[in-house]
């Protein structure tokens, strides 16, 4: 068992020590922990060597083992100049700035060419690497280092070699069948289970073999690929108790890891995040779920970057703030995602305070500013820290000590802390779990989480469940991993508490996640994206995205997605997709898998992901993952589910504040898809909900209510079925006008009518209650309520009062939507004449439907993003079948969409 | 032959149909695999042969592929159903293959339901409408309107002035004419989604809706829902006044149609360890481990790393940590400020009690009026602190002659009113400076 977990622990450092070129001798000594056993059994496992076989001439183990570190060595040099990982820090001072934007900019304009050969590019190696390489093979036949190596390289595309999955299968199959490596295995089921780059066809069955005997040599990427696979039920069947039991080894070894650190743990941080949010969301910004309602970025608060965060504080340093002194150093400390480290500016910081309060000898210096004190503690608490860990300088515990009762003199909970722990586990002091309890109990008493996580370590040591217990729930609120640990396990085990397996697998889940180094490579992805290196930023979030983590998930998605939305058109075509995440210029076929976006959206979306849950549904209309007779077989066929979209679209607009879903709900009551019946005025309570949510949303919403009168009118001109925005006993409307003038004066008198009817909806809403607004917040599932007058909150109201003080005037509007309909006959003629062109060409019509009249014009669902409108997207009505319910999805420029327009809906 | 047994173990029907989408699944959800691994093991020589072979084809169409894995140093054989297309559609619906069966099983899964007649109505409550179903009656929603809007009622009692409206009756359904001239009435259909098997009944005739002139409808949906109360599951308008309504019942749950299906399509990947012939002979099937529990090992909780009260870190010394006030209830918190102990007062010093953020003037007149109230019995003022930083005095009558009596004094405010509630007990009486 140890064996077993010393072997995964080392199978991961060679995963990120090979990608991040480190140090050699750990991975290498990876692979030759793995016992190689070389029993080939069968004779058809030999031809999966074949690719070893076409280099003659055999190594002996010892000249293949000591050539594969030879090629080793040679290959580090290889490797481009980007090594580093992180951004440092923004120097301060006016010399270093002038040469960090010069150097910005030189990036910008001479060096933003991608650094990598892609995939694509299946030419020459270079001589050295092709040397190397040849090396390599040649001692991969004896030598499992060499093969692991070979691997690697065909895998993560390390040392500008290219990215070959396909040779990575091979490679990875013979060392998993030679050794029974489990990093091998690992990634043959991550291979299996993603089709990445065509290496294979998706095989979730073999998928969940490899993951299954990796997981059993302890390979804790695989395990928590396992456990995120029985949780959510990914070709196996669901079960929280095997979840749990994957997702408990991975924490121990998260726990482990963490305790493996310095006095007080490994550093933690978090890498992960969702890149869409940098522009707004998978949406854009105020679309988006993530950018708009509660999460909209505040109007009142200026975001500034880091940059300009440590360019405040450092002026305010100079003009003597030793606040900003200390923020400065902490930033230098524990810097923000993406920023390195600095301990040596981070301690020269610190001591800058501490020696204003202190002099040399310890005495506190009477000269000192005032209301120094409480600074200068924590600058010496950081300091000890810095001593007790070794960071930035020697390990020494005494000076730690010293440090830490200057801060604790000052009361300061961050020394206390430290002191606790020294105390705790003798270091250069004496142990003594009674001075540990007091002080971790004095800094506990100051809110401090890491503190109160510790002291509950204690209680649970003294056997008192009930406190542990309640310092692990104080502590829980301050995101510490230790006490998730505790209350996953004490929900696993039935202690002091309920038995439950769900609360178990979501802590577990959490602390797992938390140890991103230990499976992840966060940082990697973040900087191979800033890098514009997208394969690379792919691959090391696509392995994460398998274990389950929701941000990597997003990420995958946000990459291989191609479109911003399929219900918006890219109107203006001179304005660049801003949230095309990578340039089609540089789509390479690894990137370009819509069917593995649509499998990560999903995914995301069970994390409560809104905005993937939407982009799922748009997926499913094109057809894009919707589950088909086809099974495990690629097809390029697709075929759109209506159905499977309105599922997705509904449920996200039963969340509070997804805007975006209840626009689209709105959008398909408008034009009756599928089996959601064609009702004017459900589409309307939907895009005035769309509205109250998100107020940027107020164009698109303002132009689509418009566009349903117009329709809801033309409707009622024409006799259509679609009723609810009339009235049925009107006789005279059912005959149908006679002349253009009668339309006009019925599309006037209709408008008005509306108007009238809102109005109505309006005055009815007033008397109506306080607390609706909450209840649309807090969105229970489902959409409730019947008649709509309570579907108008008291802002709602408000801002369609706005709206009627801009259109007042009734008739305005009207000659507003004549004009409209007239630009819409055009162009829906335009549009019905491309259409006969474009079936001549295919030479067999499909049914009716096609042949589209000049009709109630109407503008096609607005960008999400966009607050553009959209060219026309005519309903017929006097055409329309009985199934055919009219509406489609207004994407002219995709030549799949005509051919699904033509065969797809009500046929 | 163990071997044979193993094989002929898999050869189970495995098919792959077509699913309905179902938002909470996976992509993949579909086909589900489970690997095991088999007590038997299998001759090395028989594994080449299949490892060779190509997929084979068994009589019922399924066919295994063999993949070669070492685990833990172990040699492996594990064979992998390759999935075939089910050409046959109605293999969801549990043997429910003609129409005569349909009809039959609807028939069994309203009998199973009669009982919810008379059964009292079931609520649910959503934003501002509430919900009310009442079996082979009405659905009807309104407004929930409490005289107390404190306190939460069950079912929530109709608010008077909110108009409601009957969203669809059974009785709609009863005077169809199909329906009246049959001798058992046909009440609704069975439809199947997502392998799941329900009942549904389509309630018309509700109130006239405003805005498209038509009397409101719901479709009301019967799931089994095993273990559980009846229940309204959820409710939504899937278009201006048409409704769709899902009630949970654990009745339907007798019948098997109605379930909701098992883990049959749980697909096994079975391995087996590969050995040799003299491994064979020494081969004995790994025990299932049988847990080795001694008792002293029973006694120990490991909860991570930490033994529960294994006090390696404090305790061993015979002395005990105690929590801190940050993890305390208020009721823990209680610092004795003042006490009479058999007619002897000790009080804290002023510069204690300013220390403890406490008014020594009004620790003073709450202490005279503890004096008044307790008569000749022993009493205490103690501070509690409050979770929200708010501090009060708690003034506690020893209960020797007069019970037990409680006076609690608000901190920093003079002129509050002083109110006495004796609590159930009645052995103790609450006194409480309010301001």
């Amino acid at each position: 068992m140890l064996r077993a977990f010393q072997r995964a622990v080392f199978g991961l450092f060679a995963f990120v020590l090979i990608s991040l070129v480190v140090s050699p001798s750990y991975a290498l000594s990876a692979v030759s922990l793995a016992a190689p056993e070389s029993r080939n059994h069968a004779s058809r496992s030999q031809a999966q060597h074949a690719f070893l076989k076409d280099n003659q001439g055999h190594d002996s183990p010892e000249q293949a083992r000591s050539r594969a570190h030879h090629i080793w060595a040679e290959l580090r040099e290889i490797e481009p100049t980007w090594k580093e990982a992180v951004i440092d820090a923004r120097p301060a001072g006016l010399p270093a700035t002038v040469w960090h934007y010069v150097n910005k900019v030189s990036r910008a304009l001479f060096m933003n060419a991608p650094a990598r050969t892609s995939t694509a590019e299946q030419g020459k190696l270079p001589v050295k690497l092709q040397e190397a390489v040849d090396g390599l093979t040649r001692a991969a036949h004896v030598d499992d280092d060499a093969l692991f190596l070979l691997a690697e390289m065909n895998f993560y595309g390390n040392f500008s070699h290219p990215r070959r999955p396909h040779t990575a299968l091979k490679a990875y199959s013979a060392l998993a069948e030679r050794s029974g490596n489990a990093t091998a295995q690992h990634m043959l089921g991550l291979l299996y289970a993603t089709g990445l780059g065509d290496a294979v066809e998706v095989d979730q069955a073999k998928a969940q073999l490899y993951y299954t005997f990796a997981a059993e040599q302890g390979e804790v990427r695989a395990e928590m690929t396992l456990a995120h696979r029985y949780h959510m039920g990914i070709a196996t069947a669901k079960s929280c108790e095997r979840a749990v039991e994957y997702y408990k080894k991975v924490a121990d070894k998260s726990m482990d890891w963490w305790l493996s650190g310095p006095p007080g743990g490994h550093l933690i941080q978090r890498n992960a995040y969702r890149w869409a949010d940098e522009v707004g969301g998978a949406y854009g910004e105020a679309a988006s779920w993530t950018s708009s309602g509660p999460f909209a970025p505040d109007k009142n608060h200026i975001y500034s970057s880091f940059d300009n965060v440590l360019e405040y504080l450092d002026m305010r340093e100079r003009q003597g703030d030793f606040g900003a002194s200390l923020t400065l150093g902490k930033h230098f400390y524990e810097p923000p995602r993406g920023y390195r480290r600095n301990l040596k500016k981070a301690r020269s910081q610190f001591m800058k305070v501490a020696t204003q309060y202190w002099s040399r000898d310890g005495k506190v210096n009477p000269k000192a500013p005032k209301n120094i004190e409480k600074s200068a503690a924590k600058a010496a608490a950081y300091i000890g820290r810095m001593f007790l860990r070794g960071e930035g300088m020697e390990q020494n515990f005494e000076k730690a000590a010293t440090w830490f009762k200057r801060g604790i003199a000052s009361g300061d909970a961050f020394a206390q802390y430290h002191l606790g722990l020294m105390y705790r586990d003798g270091l250069g002091l004496p142990r003594d779990g009674n001075r540990a309890a007091a002080y971790l109990k004095a800094a506990s008493e100051q809110q401090l989480g890491i503190a109160q996580s510790a002291l509950g370590v204690l209680f649970l040591d003294q056997g008192d469940l009930d406190t542990a217990v309640r310092y692990f729930e104080i502590a829980k609120n301050a995101g510490v991993m230790e006490a998730l640990y505790y209350l996953a396990e004490f929900s696993n085990q039935g202690l002091g508490r309920q038995q439950n397996c769900h609360h178990a697998a979501t802590y577990y889940k959490v602390v797992a996640e938390k140890a991103e180094p230990l499976h992840s490579a966060f940082v990697e992805a973040n900087s191979a994206l800033d890098r514009n290196d997208y394969e690379r930023a792919f691959i090391a979030s696509l392995m994460a995205a398998e274990q389950g983590s929701e941000p990597a998930q997003a990420n995958v998605a946000f990459l291989l997605d191609q479109k911003t939305s399929l219900l918006s058109l890219p109107m203006v075509p001179i304005f660049s997709n801003p949230l095309e995440s990578v340039p089609s210029s540089q789509r390479t076929p690894l990137l370009n898998n819509p069917k593995l976006a649509q499998v990560y959206y999903t995914r995301s979306a069970h994390q409560q992901n809104i905005d993937s849950l939407i982009k799922a549904g748009d997926y499913h209309a094109a057809g894009i993952g919707t589950p088909t007779r086809t099974l495990a077989v690629k097809s390029n066929k697709t075929t759109p589910s209506i159905e499977a979209m309105y599922s997705c679209y509904s449920t996200a607009a039963e969340h509070p504040n997804a805007a975006q879903a209840l626009w689209n709900m709105g959008w398909m009551h408008e034009n009756g898809v599928g089996s959601v019946e064609q009702d004017f005025h459900m589409a309307k309570r939907y895009y005035d909900l769309a509205l109250e949510m998100n107020k940027e949303a107020y164009l698109p919403v303002k132009l689509a209510l418009l566009r349903l009168r117009a329709r809801s009118w033309w409707n009622g001109v024409s006799g259509g079925k679609v009723k609810p925005m009339e009235d049925d006993e009107d006789v005279a409307r059912k005959k149908g006008p006679k002349s253009i003038k009668e339309w006009f004066s019925r599309f006037i008198d209709s408008a008005l009518e509306m108007e009238a009817q809102d109005y109505a909806e309006r005055q009815a809403g007033e008397d109506g209650y306080g607390d609706d607004l909450e209840y649309i917040v807090n969105g229970e599932p489902g959409m409730p309520g019947g008649d709509n007058e309570y579907w108008y909150t008291g802002a709602q109201r408000r801002e369609a009062d706005d709206l009627y003080e801009d259109f007042d005037d009734g008739l305005l509007e009207s000659l507003i939507i004549i004009a409209l309909a007239g630009a819409l006959a055009m162009l829906v003629y335009v549009r019905a004449q491309r259409q006969r062109d474009a079936r001549a060409n295919q030479g067999q019509g499909q049914g009716q439907g096609q042949g589209l009249a000049p009709g109630g014009g109407a503008l096609g669902p607005v960008g999400a993003n966009g607050l553009q409108p959209i060219l026309a997207q005519p309903i017929p009505p006097e055409q329309q079948g009985p199934g055919q319910q009219g509406g489609f999805f207004p994407n002219p420029g995709d030549p799949e969409y005509q051919e699904w327009v033509a065969g797809g809906i009500g046929h | 032959m163990i071997l044979a047994v193993a094989v002929l173990g898999l050869l189970r029907v495995c098919q792959a149909s077509e699913r309905k989408f179902d938002v909470k699944d996976d992509i993949f959800a579909f086909p589900q695999y489970d690997v095991s691994f088999s007590d038997s093991y299998v001759l090395r020589d028989d594994a080449i042969a299949k490892l060779d072979a190509s997929p084979s084809h068994h009589d019922q169409g399924v066919s295994l592929q063999y993949e070669y894995l070492v685990g833990n140093g172990r040699p492996y054989l594990c064979a992998v159903p390759q999935l075939v297309l089910s050409t046959n559609e109605t293999e969801e619906n549990a043997g429910l293959e003609t129409e005569h069966d349909l009809v039959a099983a609807a028939d069994r899964g309203w009998q199973l339901l009669k009982d919810m007649e008379g059964q009292q109505c079931l609520y649910y409550t959503t934003g501002w409408w509430s919900y009310m179903f009442c079996y082979n009656s009405y659905v009807k929603q309104y407004h929930a309107g409490a005289l107390n809007p404190q306190a939460r009622q069950w079912p929530p009692p109709e608010d008077p002035n909110t108009p409601s409206y009957i969203l669809g009756s059974y009785d709609s359904i009863m005077k169809k004419p199909e329906v009246q001239g049959s001798p058992q009435p046909k009440t609704g259909d069975l439809q199947t989604q997502s392998e799941t098997t329900f009942l549904v009944q389509k309630l018309e005739g509700g109130t006239p809706c405003d805005l498209t002139g038509k009397p409101r409808r719901v479709e009301v949906q019967y799931h089994c829902s095993p273990g559980t109360p009846d229940r309204i599951g959820w409710i939504k308008e899937t278009a201006t006044c048409a409704y769709q309504m899902v009630v949970y019942t654990s009745r339907l749950c007798d019948d098997v149609v109605f379930q909701p299906p098992k883990e049959a399509h749980l697909h096994k990947i079975e391995c087996e360890q590969i050995l040799t012939e003299e491994e064979a002979r020494d081969w004995q099937p790994s025990s299932s481990d049988a847990p080795q529990i001694d008792d002293s090992q029973q006694q120990r909780i490991m909860v991570g790393r930490v033994e529960l009260g294994g006090k390696k870190l404090v305790g061993g010394d015979g002395k005990k940590i105690e929590r801190g006030r940050i993890v305390m209830t208020p009721e823990e918190q209680a610092e004795i400020v003042v006490i009479q102990k058999d007619g002897q007062i000790q009080s804290l010093s002023t510069s204690e009690l300013k220390k403890l953020e406490l008014n020594p003037d009004e620790v003073a007149a709450f202490q005279k009026e503890m004096q008044k109230l307790a008569g000749g019995n022993d009493w205490k003022i103690e501070r509690l602190g409050d979770a929200n930083g708010q501090l009060s005095l708690r003034g506690v009558v020893d209960a020797k002659k007069k019970g037990k009596e409680q006076v609690e004094h608000g901190d920093e405010d003079d002129d509050g009113l002083v109110e006495a509630d004796l609590d159930e007990a009645g052995s103790e009486e609450h006194y409480k400076h309010e301001f």
